[in-house]
């Protein structure tokens, strides 16, 4: 079975479950979000389990089926958050560079997976967004290590 | 500890349940409040359930769940079945879409309540 179609089945079956979902999805993205562990929780209860990741995806395509104009249902904003996310990873290894690692810093690998996150972006494609900036991501950290390595400092 | 049928009380409580709403199957939530009158727990149920599914002795069709083998069970082409979870890729996201317009229809009328 199917994450969505398993959470279809989770809010067929409990109204108190349906109201929550709502709720979120009309308060924001955020609380959509952040509140996923709930229904995976759920899920899990009932036999299926789930990593988050694909339960956040999964109420987010919920969220535009059934309540597009919400704000759960804003793929900039998940987009968003999903970049925070990253973001703040990578900018906890770059502070850890000196002033020169910095500036030798070559992020073209990285760049190279633009292409990837714009048409996710493009598509409202949440998987494949998370897919591309992951690549990203792990591009961008490769480039940290690499400059670590090459002044010594690894 | 499962009997000779490979079943633990607990699903062969849940399976007899389901024969009891007879040929018309039922819904997972008719199902459950089935098995609560047999005294299964709900998240007991909805393991057995999960587990009754996994060993093939029931089927779902839209929404309704039926035991298979059931004397007088609706025949059902397999065009219409749900797809059996082997069939389905084990990643992804996407659901029937008539179990969407169910919840849908969930939504609504419980809109039109408040």
């Amino acid at each position: 079975m199917r994450t969505k179609t398993a959470l279809v089945e989770l809010l067929k079956d409990s109204r108190d479950l349906r109201v929550f979902f709502k709720g979120c999805c009309e308060a924001s993205a955020a609380r959509l979000r952040v509140q996923s562990w709930q229904f995976r929780d759920e899920l899990a209860d009932r036999g299926y389990v789930v990593n988050l990741r694909e339960v956040q995806d999964s109420v987010f395509e919920l969220a535009r089926d059934l309540f597009p104009e919400s704000p759960g249902a804003d793929f900039v904003t998940w987009a968003g958050l999903l970049c925070g996310d990253a973001l703040a990873r990578l900018q906890e290894r770059y502070a850890s560079l000196s002033p020169e690692e910095k500036d030798a810093m070559d992020l073209s690998g990285a760049w190279c997976h633009n292409d990837a996150v714009e048409e996710a972006c493009r598509n409202e494609d949440l998987p494949a967004f998370r897919a591309a900036l992951k690549d990203y991501e792990r591009e961008a950290l490769e480039a940290v290590e690499r400059v670590r390595e090459e002044s010594g400092a690894a | 500890m499962e009997d000779s049928d490979g079943l633990k009380p607990s699903e062969r409580k849940v399976l007899e349940a389901l024969e009891k709403l007879g040929k018309k199957g039922a819904t997972a939530s008719e199902w459950q409040k089935a098995a609560a009158s047999a005294n299964v727990a709900r998240r007991t149920f909805y393991r057995a359930k999960s587990e009754l599914d996994r060993k093939k002795l029931v089927f779902q069709e839209n929404d309704r769940f039926f035991v298979k083998g059931v004397i007088g069970a609706k025949e059902v082409p397999r065009h219409q079945m749900a797809p059996a979870s082997e069939e389905v890729a084990p990643s992804g996201t996407e659901a029937a879409p008539g179990s969407i317009e169910d919840l849908r229809d969930l939504y609504d009328e419980e809109e039109g309540e408040e």
